[in-house]
Parts: C-alpha cells; structure tokens; sequence
C-alpha cells in the first residue's frame, strides 16, 4: 500500500491513541478528586477533644452521656477520614471501568467525538464528588448536632463545683476537728 | 451503635481529656460512667490516689480491669493508694478490686469520724478528682485537670488517712 494512503490513517490512529491516553491520564488525576475534596472538608472539623471544650464548652459541665454523643459522632468523622484514600479501591475500579469502556467505545469505532465523550467519562467523578458532599454534610450535621446538644444542656457550673468542694471540705474539716477528740480510730 | 460501644467511646474520650489535661467537668450519674472514669484515672495516675467511698462497691469497683489499673498503679509505678471506707462491714469478698488491695496492706483505711460525711470523691495526682454531688441528683462531677478543686480534696483526703491510721 502507498505511504499516501497509510500516512493519514496512521496520523488518526495516533491522535486516538493519544486522546485514549489523555483522557487515562486526566481520568486518574480527577478521580480521587472527590475523596480528597471529602477528607479535606472533614480535615476542617475539631474533633481533638482537647479543642472542644475550648471551642465550645468554656467554664461549662458536660453530661457524660452529651460527651458520649459527641465521641461517637467524632469517632465516625475519624473513620470516615481514615477511608478517604485517592488510592481507594472504589475510585479505581470506577476509574478503570469507566476508562475501559471509554477505550472500547473510540477504538471500536461508535464513538468518534473524543470531546462529548470525555464528559461522559468525568461523569462518575462529578457524581462521586457530589456523594462526598452530600455525606460531609450528613456527617458534619451530626457531630454539629451532637455539640449543640451538648451546648445547650452543658451547665455554667465551673464556680458552683469550686464552690460546693470547697464547702464540702470546709465541713469535712471542721466535723473531724470536732470528732477526732471523742472518737476512735483504726486501721484494716 | 450498642451502649457498650458508646461506652467505649466514652471511654476513649475520657483518655483523650486526661492525657491532654483537659479542664473540662463531665457530669456522670450513672455507675457505667463512674466506672470508666475511674478506672482511665487509675490508669494515668503517677503518684497519689485518694478514694473515699462507701464499701468498695461491686458496681462500680468489682471490674478486673479496675483491679487491674490499681495493682498496676501500685507496683509498677509505685503509686500512694489509700481507699478511706465508711462501711468496712460491707465491703464485698468477691471483688478482685478489694482482692488486690488487700495484697497491700495498709491500702484500706477506716474511721467511724466518717460515718456522716455525705460525698463521696476521688482524688489523683492532686488535679483530677471525682466527686459526688449530694444535690438529690445522685450526680457527680469529675475532671482530668482542676488543681483549685484536687488539692482541698487531696488535703482533706490525707488528713483522713492519718486520722484512719492513728497518726
């Protein structure tokens, strides 16, 4: 065959080929996007307890049971931070599938407008940033949720507990003073 | 999530407050509560520990693991433990709390002078503490970090003791 006719289908097949390897690339590079975009939005919320009461309990009680809530709710931003990996198995798998078909579809021909199809492609991408958002707000309303609890039934009682120990001790004192004289004392 | 998860969580929040020294109170009631409290401050503890109670009760001091934190405390880092108890009479057999201390002598102190005191506390390292309220509530209040409210307990507590012992 002439190197006329096989220039030009050799030219198309290299523009493919690099479209194919451009759409890869971007694809691997956009992915993860959606993870990082979640662990960075959980990043952004205080979940070091030492911070919290600082943050939103000063000079106030915390009930064991708001404390609870608010450790379970911090313990979930953890776990779901601790899975928000680039190198998450779902993100490939959805990249590799995506990319395959995309791959099929320019190779076999059906699909010959790499710019539409490259839309398609960063479909799951949008889609999966979406879900991170939705489950950032999901999980940041909850742990919000858990310290406005928390906030409201929290007790500006800091004075009260100084002033009711030193009370408490005052009168301990003062009765053992009185008693030690008339009573007995043992050891076990 | 299961109460003993929330448990757990509890407990590791309580971790995280004494080891970053965290001036927060945390109301408890519940035996539950008091438990974890107690046994994370025994576990941190490094030099004193203070406890008057009642009779060393099973529902808050009958864990192994409490027994546990304690002996450890002791032996290992050679920590002053001293229950001051109101009721000896009532101290349970069984516990592996009371089993432990009893293999140290002079850990287990009583005096009738306490008979009447109404407050129950604890009190570590002279910073954290726990004590009960006598507001009606059955309420207590503990914190990882409160000097102003551990050292008058901690004095109270060691003038009870020698009181206890005679001194």
């Amino acid at each position: 065959m002439p190197d006329a006719v096989l220039l030009p289908q050799f030219n198309i097949a290299v523009k493919h080929a690099a479209d194919v390897v451009d759409i890869a690339i971007g694809l691997n590079l956009i992915m993860p996007v959606a993870s990082s975009l979640l662990r960075f939005f959980l990043d952004g919320i205080e979940i070091a307890p030492e911070r919290i009461p600082e943050k939103y309990f000063d000079g106030k009680d915390l009930t064991s049971e708001n404390l609870t809530n608010i450790a379970v709710a911090a313990q979930e931003i953890e776990r779901e931070r601790q899975k928000c990996s680039p190198l998450a198995w779902k993100w490939w798998f959805i990249d590799i599938a995506t990319a395959s078909a995309g791959i099929w579809l320019l190779l076999s021909g059906v699909v010959d407008r790499v710019g539409i199809w490259c839309l398609g492609l960063f479909l799951p991408a949008v889609l999966a940033t979406g879900c991170a958002a939705i489950k950032y707000a999901r999980i940041r309303g909850r742990f919000m949720r858990a310290i406005d609890t928390a906030k409201k039934q929290a007790e500006s009682r800091d004075k009260s507990n100084s002033v009711y120990v030193k009370a408490y001790t005052d009168r301990c004192k003062k009765a053992l003073k009185k008693l030690k004289a008339t009573n007995g004392s043992k050891v076990k | 999530m299961t109460a003993e998860k929330d448990i757990e969580a509890f407990r590791q929040m309580v971790r995280r407050l004494i080891l970053s020294g965290s001036p927060v109170s945390i109301d408890n009631g519940s035996p539950e509560h008091a438990k974890v409290i107690l046994e994370e401050m025994f576990k941190h503890v490094q030099k004193t520990a203070y406890v008057f109670c009642g009779c060393i009760s099973m529902s808050v001091w009958g864990s192994q693991a409490m027994a546990t934190n304690i002996e450890d405390a002791i032996v290992n880092r050679n920590v002053n433990v001293k229950f001051i108890v109101q009721n000896p009479d009532k101290i349970p057999a069984d516990s592996p709390t009371v089993a432990a201390l009893r293999r140290h002598p002079g850990t287990i102190v009583s005096s009738s002078l306490f008979k009447e005191f109404e407050s129950h506390f604890a009190v570590f390292d002279q910073k954290m503490y726990r004590i009960e309220k006598d507001d009606g509530a059955k309420t207590a209040v503990a914190c990882a970090n409160s000097p102003d409210n551990a050292v008058p307990l901690h004095q109270l507590a060691v003038q009870m003791v020698d009181i206890a012992a005679g001194a």
